[in-house]
């Protein structure tokens, strides 16, 4: 099945910041996590994929159509959550939802009622009543109430109390169970994307780090903890980064095959989580 | 389109409200003027100028663009809109007005006038002139940026035109002056036909010129 997202060497210049030659796509049925660090170019990723941003060079596919000449039968096929809400707060839920409602074709009004009730959000109250984390379910109400077969979410959990975390997790799995349709997660809480992700991409300072799957970047990836003596200039080449005390050292290395084929039992193999893996790329050989 | 116009409307009921309330009040005291001729065109723009910047005043606010955008909407349907609604807030305007005069005609009451056709296409021009110039301004800098500008060009083209009528009457003996004045009587001297054609011709050059400003400005602004 054709790819339902895909971004190919994708960049973009600002003043103090650029996003040089991003590349990931997305097929049908998956959830991808997107990752990196505050300022690392996922919102303007993202940005660029909305067209909100318009790219310097590189390609953007969606549905295997050029968003420049196909936005409007693109964005119809789009659900979206940003990291805030750009809602008018005078209106009631109810008022916006119908703005919203007329611009797609596929609106489903029983659906957006079934996630009001299920977020037990008041349909009359007005937005600016709304706790931020009411704001955001309401706005994923929205995004998943038009059949949409992208979803994007920019840091969509960050602000939702663990049981409506819990809920969206369970919602984007239903979703991908409809092997049509594909989720673009951009996220700091790696335990959500743990729990769903099938891909993960990983950039940071406007540049790819990885966009592979996630049982792949699991198994690959371990932390090595061992006597800081064996960080000798040779071995230094295996980490990605280290974090390293008077008493021992903690790395983080990209191939635990390689890794345990040159230290062997001299030091210690544990499994590395996302945050692991983000935090020692971005900080690197940080030495205390 | 229809969806970008329900939004204006929906998000600016309380000024919808409030103008009436204006309306009402102009039109009971008729503070501007007892000539129809300068009170409803005066009125006419007041009331969209308000209009059409709070509604961009609200986008800016919630900083709507990021979902509309994001909506199955193109950058030109939006634009398009804005110009759609300026004669919108116009036609209401006008329209509100000519009720309460034909109310107080029913009252008898003395300032009572009539909507004539010249009035309606003046208020309709005055207003349209005012969006033209407004809005590339608030398309290529954004509200608050737009607002300085066009807050002193409002008031320049709303003032500045009982400086220029003076300018006119001090130099009244100069040849350009005096075609100025042949121009003028032979627009005043030209059937009702021909003076609708070239009124709605003006209105269709400039909103027209502005709108694919406007256009050719947001197509180019990131967000």
């Amino acid at each position: 099945m054709p790819n339902i997202l895909e971004v190919e060497n994708l960049s973009k210049t600002f003043p103090r910041f650029s996003l040089q030659k991003i590349s990931f796509s997305l097929a049908p049925g998956y959830i991808m996590g997107f990752i990196g660090p505050n300022g690392a170019g996922k919102s303007t990723t993202l940005k660029l994929i909305m067209h909100l941003l318009h790219k310097d060079s590189g390609q953007i596919k969606i549905f295997g159509l050029d968003p420049q000449h196909y936005e409007r039968q693109i964005k119809d096929r789009i659900g979206f959550v940003y990291d805030e809400n750009h809602f008018y707060e005078e209106l009631t839920l109810k008022a916006m939802a119908r703005i919203m409602a007329s611009c797609y074709s596929h609106w489903e009004p029983q659906t957006f009622t079934s996630y009001l009730e299920q977020f037990s959000l008041p349909p009359k109250e007005k937005i600016k009543k709304l706790s931020w984390g009411m704001q955001m379910k309401f706005s994923l109400a929205l995004a998943l109430s038009h059949q949409a077969e992208l979803l994007i979410l920019d840091e969509p959990t960050s602000g939702l109390d663990p049981i409506i975390r819990h809920e969206l997790i369970e919602i984007l799995s239903a979703l991908r169970e409809d092997e049509k349709k594909a989720v673009l997660f951009s996220t700091h809480i790696t335990t959500d994307l743990e729990q769903i992700a099938d891909y993960i991409t990983f950039i940071h300072d406007g540049q790819l780090v990885f966009s592979r799957a996630k049982d792949d970047i699991l198994e690959r990836y371990a932390l090595v903890k061992g006597d800081p003596g064996l960080l000798t200039r040779e071995n230094q080449s295996l980490f990605t980064g280290w974090n390293q005390t008077r008493y021992g050292f903690t790395g983080l290395v990209p191939d635990r095959a390689q890794a345990r084929l040159l230290l062997g039992n001299r030091v210690l193999f544990e499994k590395a989580t996302l945050d692991d893996i983000m935090l020692y790329t971005v900080r690197g050989k940080a030495h205390v | 389109m229809f969806s970008l116009l329900l939004k204006d409307v929906l998000i600016l009921k309380k000024q919808f409200l409030l103008v009436l309330l204006f309306i009402l009040f102009a039109n009971y005291f008729m503070v501007f003027s007892t000539s129809g001729i300068v009170f409803i065109p005066g009125l006419t723009v007041v009331l969209t100028y308000a209009l059409v910047v709070q509604s961009c005043l609200l986008d800016d606010k919630a900083n709507s663009e990021l979902i509309l955008l994001s909506l199955p909407l193109l950058r030109r349907d939006i634009v398009r809109t804005k110009y759609f609604s300026l004669f919108f807030y116009a036609l209401s305007s006008i329209l509100s007005t000519l009720i309460f005069q034909l109310i107080k005609a029913l009252l008898s009451h003395p300032t009572a006038f009539s909507l004539t056709w010249g009035i309606f296409l003046t208020s309709i021009f005055a207003a349209s002139l005012m969006g033209s110039v407004y809005y590339p301004f608030y398309f290529r800098l954004g509200y608050v940026k737009s607002r300085i500008i066009s807050t002193v060009v409002f008031f320049t083209l709303f003032f500045g035109s009982s400086f220029v009528a003076g300018l006119l009457n001090h130099h009244s003996q100069s040849p350009v002056i005096q075609a100025l004045g042949k121009a003028v009587q032979w627009l005043h001297d030209l059937s009702t036909l021909g003076s609708t054609t070239l009124t709605l011709l003006f209105i269709l050059l400039f909103t027209g010129s502005s709108y694919l400003l406007s256009r050719r400005f947001y197509q180019r602004r990131e967000f």
